[in-house]
């Protein structure tokens, strides 16, 4: 009879070392971050900074954003990853995830409607910390219809990687909404005159791009192990930033806005 | 079947043990970091987790030297009036503190106390704090500066 009792105590003892068994992947990306000392201390810097008060009003976005920089930088990338790309199926959680890097802040403003896709996207060709990491984004985010998972040279990894590298550049991407895993940069195509075409292929990059969806898709069926892959960095954001960036070299002549049409085609085929 | 009872409660002390994680302690577990756990746990020749005893919530007084301790709570049980799915650390300080403190003010009130003439004694207190932010189930942003301790002294 003892023999009997011992497993049957012993199972729902180690069960409650889970915290949430079966609910919000976000919460739980957000305890884990909690529980390592570095991407605790990153994140709690990042919020400070984006919930601060700045000399004229609103949010100090350009600390903000510095500090949101840092934090998927310095931080383990399978903990900042993990609260980027959590996986949801309710809006609770969805909506968590979309306010995860204080997007108030740090995402839109500063006025109330978005701008033209123009405007981000010339302030980043023309930023030396921006530049190099659009340039990674679209390189790594390459859609090929034919791969299988959709991304060039199979790269879904390297592909969010250089996503969450764009999160406190010009261009810095955000979910939509509360309801779908959809992200697009605050900007719309509303009025871009003659360059419509340009500013489509632009936002195309987020919105229309089956690379980019299978990676977040393919991040969410390897949960929970991301969660314990800390001791396999594949390479910092900076030092993928460094590979890409002498290629970038090359293409420095032209501007970007040339470029996105040649990318942008595979896209719309 | 004393024994088999005696390997039961072992069992169960050692699953108590490993899933301390998350799992409900009472006052929490030293933390390995800080400026005077890591001599400690050397002297005792143990890791962080040997010092901790699974029965601890029934005792009173915390043994063992000034140390910083760690405990998983979740927002509500912070008592701040905030409400959220998620769960912080929160760190605190205690443990006893040797008479000879490191200012001179330590030291004169350490002698005094000595004496009888003084009440009390050197306190272990935290030395430095860390913030705390989360966001609550309204999906806002909450920061609580400071809340947390992030290293321990004993102080006057």
């Amino acid at each position: 009879m003892v023999r009997c009792l011992g497993p049957a105590l012993l199972l729902p003892l180690l069960l409650g070392s889970v915290s949430s068994v079966g609910g919000n992947r976000c919460v739980d990306a957000a305890e884990a971050c909690t529980a390592d000392a570095r991407c605790q201390r990153l994140r709690s810097e990042y919020v400070a900074q984006c919930l601060g008060r700045a000399a004229q009003g609103g949010c100090p976005r350009a600390r903000c954003r510095r500090a949101l920089r840092r934090f998927f930088a310095r931080g383990p990338p399978a903990l900042t990853h993990a609260l980027l790309f959590c996986p949801c199926a309710g809006p609770a959680c969805a909506e968590r995830r979309r306010q995860t890097f204080v997007p108030s802040c740090a995402f839109s403003g500063p006025g109330p409607a978005p701008p033209s896709c123009l405007e981000p996207l010339n302030f980043c060709e023309r930023s030396r910390v921006c530049r190099p990491r659009l340039l990674a984004f679209q390189v790594s985010c390459t859609p090929a219809p034919s791969a299988p998972d959709g991304c060039l040279l199979d790269q879904g990894a390297r592909c969010l990687r250089a996503y969450a590298g764009l999160v406190g550049t010009a261009v810095t991407p955000n979910y939509v909404d509360n309801v779908s895993a959809r992200v697009a940069p605050w900007c719309d195509c509303g009025a871009s005159g003659n360059l419509r075409e340009d500013c489509e292929a632009f936002r195309g990059l987020f919105t229309r791009n089956r690379c980019l969806d299978g990676a977040i898709q393919a991040f969410a069926s390897g949960w929970p192990p991301v969660l314990l892959d800390q001791l396999n960095p594949q390479g910092d954001p900076e030092h993928s930033l460094l590979q890409v960036s002498s290629t970038g070299r090359a293409l420095e002549r032209r501007s970007l806005l040339s470029i996105l049409p040649v990318l942008a085609l595979p896209a719309l085929l | 079947m004393a024994i088999g009872k005696f390997l039961l409660g072992s069992l169960l002390l050692l699953s108590l043990q490993l899933g301390q994680g998350w799992g409900p302690d009472a006052r929490g577990v030293p933390v390995a970091d800080g400026e005077f756990s890591s001599e400690r746990v050397a002297k005792a020749g143990g890791t962080w987790l040997g010092t901790h005893r699974p029965l601890a919530r029934l005792r009173r007084a915390p043994s063992g030297p000034c140390q910083l301790w760690s405990l998983t709570l979740s927002v509500a049980e912070l008592g701040l009036g905030y409400a959220s799915e998620e769960k912080v650390i929160f760190r605190y300080c205690a443990g006893s503190c040797p008479r000879g403190a490191h200012t001179q003010h330590g030291l004169a009130l350490a002698r005094l106390q000595g004496q009888g003439r003084a009440h009390g004694g050197p306190c272990c207190r935290p030395t430095r704090y860390t913030d705390v932010a989360f966001l609550d189930d309204r999906h806002r942003w909450q920061r609580l500066p400071q809340l947390s301790a992030a290293a321990c002294g004993c102080g006057g």
